[in-house]
């Protein structure tokens, strides 16, 4: 083998593997920035809104504990006898059935 | 053009490669074990945890109306660095912010500065407060800016425990307190019993959060759901209950008593119906209670010697062993008192007035409540299967019912018995049991035999409704239903005498069996009995329906010493007068 033979050897090309690497790694880099983009964006699309039905379902929630207080304060005892004594004319004994016999009408008032 | 490279050239890349490569691994160590913390720290940032407010359980009364229930309250709490931070940046000032809040709040000027003296930066102002002034706090407007809110407040959920119903049912129900680090706590009745289902459990999520602090869809870190305490579900009638509870205020003021009980049951089930006692307390107001004695539930945590009521288990052994018929003379007639003789010394037990009697049927020594009949009856059952029937009739242990604070009551073991116990037991004496073990037990006779677990809860639903009910328990049978008919006719004779007065007279069309009893109190501290009394009065509907029992009991009540049998009559008759339509006992005539 002659010298200038074994000395072209020695000297490497790389011309072709580095452009070919120079261009995978920008496009791997582009791609993952792009992926990264779109992981969070579609994570984190809908955040708000989750955020906001959470919330909602928690004020749901609250409002359904509230007109529950409402009720029981409203079905109690003092205010269904009271009730009775204002809008029936007359001195309720029992609270789980109040009969008010009108003529012919049977009107009855349960909490 | 082709470009080429040297070999020296490829070696300067190649140490450049290797160091960017060691860079590279220089800083993952320092990222990775010298700043770890930092880096974990930034990226917990990301994760928030959230609390998900719930709410204890319901009480209901048997109508399902409500007898505690939790309401949403909020606790109004300053965050003093955002506070000082709007300060600093001239959104508000301190004394615009003092005045806006504690004039909605209601607390002095003064008063709410020297919550800011502390290092606290997370100050509770106000706690409880409803929705409708938690959302006048909210909208609190910055002087400066008016569309906006005023800055440093923050809000807490909490919850505050109703009695809808005030003292009504207080024994039973029970009342919410705190612990020792402050959280609620079923602390008597149902509240304390059913804790464990009645309790909420808070939920929490730890999620990761993007910058401006929305939920990341796809990563829930964890989450601990949140649950509504149970729904407990009562036998408590509310009109039963209100009825018992005017009727023992009315009569420990009017015969000057320490304290009054009353129960209602159905002998069919156990389920009780009404428990009162008086005094009485309001659990929304618990802590201004001054004296104990209104918390104490005496109708199932009070053991005592209710006396003569004890006679209706006598004659029931007896029968039921067939020793005795209603018609058999027990009694060929005595002094009015007998010897009794220990080791010790003799003991002289006594009729209540200690008068001659002659000789009598078992029918008129219930009539006549005469102690020296009841003890000829005790002596042809023996002591060994008296024991037996007391027991099998629930003296001396606890009932079980679903309520804190029962008693056991006292029977001695057998073995212990002296002379004057075997006699004593006859009439009721010596022995203690509850109002609630002697309505259990004279309850198995209205219910032809069966005695039953008396019971305050009928039902149990969760929020996933899952549902638990409890139905009725037969604890044993003490007597047969021959028996329980012949004790039934007995007891009737005995009301029909109690019907004195003539606005009770036609009492007698309900076929009502009836047992009184007179004790005298025993010294805490010594041997002997004190003069004071506790009178007790215990009856059932005897027809086919068996529609109730009720037993009243007055303790001490001054006004009437030794006559207090009249007060625990009036009171028993009083009640019955007013609920009897109420109940539908039937009117059988007679």
């Amino acid at each position: 083998m002659s010298r200038s033979k074994i000395l072209r050897r020695k000297r490497v090309d790389i011309s072709d593997l580095q452009r070919y690497v120079a261009i995978t790694m920008g496009f791997l880099l582009v791609v993952f920035i792009i992926a990264q983009f779109v992981v969070l964006d579609l994570a984190g699309i809908h955040g708000p809104e989750i955020t906001q039905l959470r919330n909602d379902q928690e004020d749901m929630k609250l409002e359904i504990e509230l007109k529950r207080s409402q009720i029981n304060d409203m079905t109690k005892s003092a205010k269904i006898k009271s009730y009775a004594t204002d809008n029936l004319g007359f001195e309720a004994a029992l609270v789980n059935s109040i009969q008010v016999e009108e003529a012919d009408s049977v009107a009855t008032l349960s909490p | 053009m082709q470009s080429s490279i040297t070999p020296t050239k490829l070696k300067l890349i190649s140490w450049l490669v290797y160091l960017v490569f060691l860079l590279n691994v220089g800083f993952l160590i320092r990222w990775q074990v010298f700043e770890h913390d930092h880096f974990v720290a930034i990226a917990r940032e990301r994760i928030v945890d959230h609390n998900v407010p719930s709410i204890r359980g319901e009480i209901l009364a048997a109508d399902g109306s409500s007898l505690a229930y939790s309401e949403p309250r909020f606790n109004i709490v300053v965050y003093k660095t955002e506070l000082e931070f709007a300060e600093e940046y001239n959104k508000q000032t301190r004394k615009e912010f003092v005045e806006k809040v504690s004039t909605v709040l209601n607390i002095e000027n003064s008063e709410f500065e020297e919550l800011f003296e502390g290092d606290q930066d997370w100050i509770k102002v106000k706690e409880r407060v409803s929705n409708a002034k938690k959302e006048e706090v909210l909208n609190l407007k910055r002087d400066n800016a008016p569309e906006e809110s005023l800055q440093g407040l923050r809000i807490e959920y909490t919850s505050k425990r109703i009695y809808p119903e005030g003292t009504l049912a207080c024994h039973a129900i029970g009342f919410v307190g705190k612990n020792d680090i402050g959280e609620d706590l079923g602390r008597a009745g149902l509240e304390y019993y059913w804790e464990g289902l009645l309790k909420e459990q808070e939920g929490f999520d730890y999620t990761e959060v993007d910058s401006f602090g929305n939920l990341i869809a796809i990563d829930n870190v964890e989450t601990i759901e949140a649950k509504r305490g149970a729904t407990v579900y009562t036998t408590i009638d509310k009109n039963i209950q209100m009825i018992l509870e005017s009727h023992l205020e009315n009569a420990v003021k009017k015969y000057d008593a320490k304290s009054a009980s009353a129960i209602v049951m159905d002998p069919r089930t156990g389920a009780l119906m009404g428990l009162a006692n008086y005094p009485e307390f309001d659990p929304n107001t618990y802590d201004e209670v001054e004296d104990n004695l209104s918390f104490k539930n005496a109708a199932i945590s009070d053991p005592a010697e209710l006396g003569s009521v004890g006679k209706a288990f006598t004659m029931a052994a007896a029968l039921e062993e067939g020793k005795i018929e209603p018609n058999t003379v027990v009694s060929n007639g005595h002094s009015g008192c007998v010897t009794i003789k220990e080791k010790e010394r003799d003991w002289e037990i006594c009729t209540y007035d200690k008068k001659p009697q002659g000789s009598m049927t078992a029918v008129q020594a219930l009539v006549n409540s005469d102690n020296l009949a009841l003890y000829e009856v005790s002596k042809l059952i023996g002591n060994e299967k008296f024991d037996e029937y007391l027991r099998a009739f629930g003296i001396g242990k606890r009932t079980d019912i679903d309520i804190a604070g029962e008693s056991n009551g006292v029977l001695k073991d057998i073995s212990e018995w002296t002379n004057v116990d075997s006699a004593t037991y006859a009439f009721g004496h010596s022995y203690q049991m509850t109002p609630l073990q002697a309505i259990t037990g004279i309850g198995a006779i209205a219910n032809d035999g069966e005695l039953m677990r008396p019971y305050l809860v009928s039902k149990v639903v969760e929020e996933d409704d899952k549902e638990k009910v409890f139905a009725p328990t037969v604890v044993n049978q003490p007597i047969g239903l021959n028996t329980s008919e012949k004790l039934k006719a007995m007891m009737y004779e005995v009301f029909k005498v109690n019907l004195v007065e003539n606005r009770y007279k036609n009492l007698s069309q309900y076929r009502i069996a009836m047992k009184s009893g007179t004790a005298l109190i025993p010294y805490r501290d010594r041997a002997g009995y004190s003069d004071e009394v506790n009178a007790t009065y215990v009856g059932f509907d005897a027809s086919d329906e068996a529609t109730f029992i009720m037993l009243v009991k007055i303790e001490e009540p001054k006004a009437v010493k030794r006559l207090s049998y009249y007060s625990a009559r009036i009171l028993w008759l009083d009640i019955f007068v007013e609920m009897k339509d109420y109940l539908g006992v039937p009117n059988v005539g007679g």
